[in-house]
């Protein structure tokens, strides 16, 4: 008996609703929103900076462009993050057209174009055309008679376009 | 005897309150949206073109090119312009034995207003510099500053409009020797 009157109690306390306020947190996600609109990537291009490679500081401000990546560290070479040239496994011939061509970097380049050539053909023109755009990760400390050996491999790979690719000076 | 309200209407007005969760989802999905395509290093770039050498006649009815060279040699900097090219200046290294940038850009700026659509100026190091080095005479010769004069070009419809730019396209002269 005395149970019973004890469940009659219960049910009869009034449930308050509990409301979580929210303002707090909206405001929070709000500068979140605004501090990533800020440093959100416009052109689209990804690039990977492997470890050696220290970027020189530039007051350009133009936005990168979409192409095939060549990394250049003192003793690694890639092509979009493929490792062509290690300096601890070189080859016998390594440069060629009078030393002012690096041979593994002009063949995986060709490659490359041929690629993407054949891609284009295969999906009817829907895939990306060939651009010719180079975009050159080079660090800061290189010698410009090294660079220009990239430089001048790309040109003959039939990559008329470079872009150097830099730090803003405003971080 | 106070006037008591009615308790239905003082319920109505507690539900009154906006409902902050659709919103909050939708900022929440924003948020991983742009999470995923954030970009905390600024990275740019700067753009050049494989100079092309072409024996053909230039068109003769055409307006004659600047041609502006710069040649980086280990004393200082050789500016030549025209085909064939004729020096016009030579900017020593300053006296901490650096290039002098500021003088440079400097002669840039007085050589643009008076070549107003011209856009192109080829790099020739002679000397071996570090690619950081390079980057910066590059800067130097590329960006048009907010210290410097402004310059006004006339549009197609006669419109002055400012430059941004002084010499942005940069070719290296000397790539394929």
């Amino acid at each position: 008996m005395s149970r019973n009157r004890s469940v009659k109690n219960k049910k009869r306390v009034k449930r308050k609703s509990f409301d979580l306020d929210i303002t707090s947190l909206l405001d929070i996600l709000v500068i979140l929103l605004i501090f990533l609109i800020k440093s959100y990537n416009s052109s689209g291009v990804t690039l990977n900076i492997p470890e050696g490679i220290e970027l020189p500081k530039s007051e350009s401000a133009n936005i990168n462009t979409a192409g095939v990546i060549i990394q250049v560290s003192k003793d690694k070479i890639w092509v979009d993050s493929k490792t062509v040239l290690d300096t601890s496994d070189l080859p016998q011939n390594l440069y060629d057209d009078g030393g002012r061509r690096v041979i593994p970097l002009f063949d995986e380049l060709s490659k490359k174009k041929d690629e993407i050539k054949n891609m284009n053909i295969q999906t009817g023109g829907k895939a990306q055309k060939f651009s010719g755009v180079v975009n050159l990760i080079v660090d800061k400390s290189l010698k410009y008679s090294y660079v220009k050996k990239i430089m001048y491999t790309c040109a003959s790979a039939g990559f008329k376009e470079y872009k150097f690719v830099v730090m803003g000076e405003q971080q | 005897m106070s006037y008591k309200k009615p308790t239905r209407r003082k319920k109505n007005k507690e539900d009154q309150g906006l409902n902050l969760v659709p919103i909050l989802d939708a900022v929440f999905i924003l948020i991983f949206f742009l999470l995923m395509s954030a970009q905390f290093v600024k990275i740019y770039e700067i753009g050049s073109d494989v100079p092309i050498i072409s024996n053909s006649e230039p068109p003769k009815d055409k307006k004659k090119p600047l041609a502006l060279t710069v040649e980086i040699t280990k004393n200082g900097f050789s500016i030549s312009t025209g085909v064939p090219a004729k020096r016009i200046k030579r900017i020593g290294k300053n006296q901490s034995g650096e290039y002098d940038l500021l003088t440079l850009h400097e002669f840039l700026v007085d050589l643009k207003k008076t070549n107003l659509s011209e856009e192109v100026i080829v790099l020739e190091p002679i000397v071996d510099l570090t690619y950081e080095e390079i980057v910066k005479i590059m800067d130097e010769v590329r960006v048009l500053k907010k210290t410097d004069d402004a310059l006004f070009k006339k549009d197609k419809d006669g419109l002055d409009v400012q430059l941004k730019t002084l010499f942005s396209k940069i070719m290296f002269g000397n790539l394929m020797s």
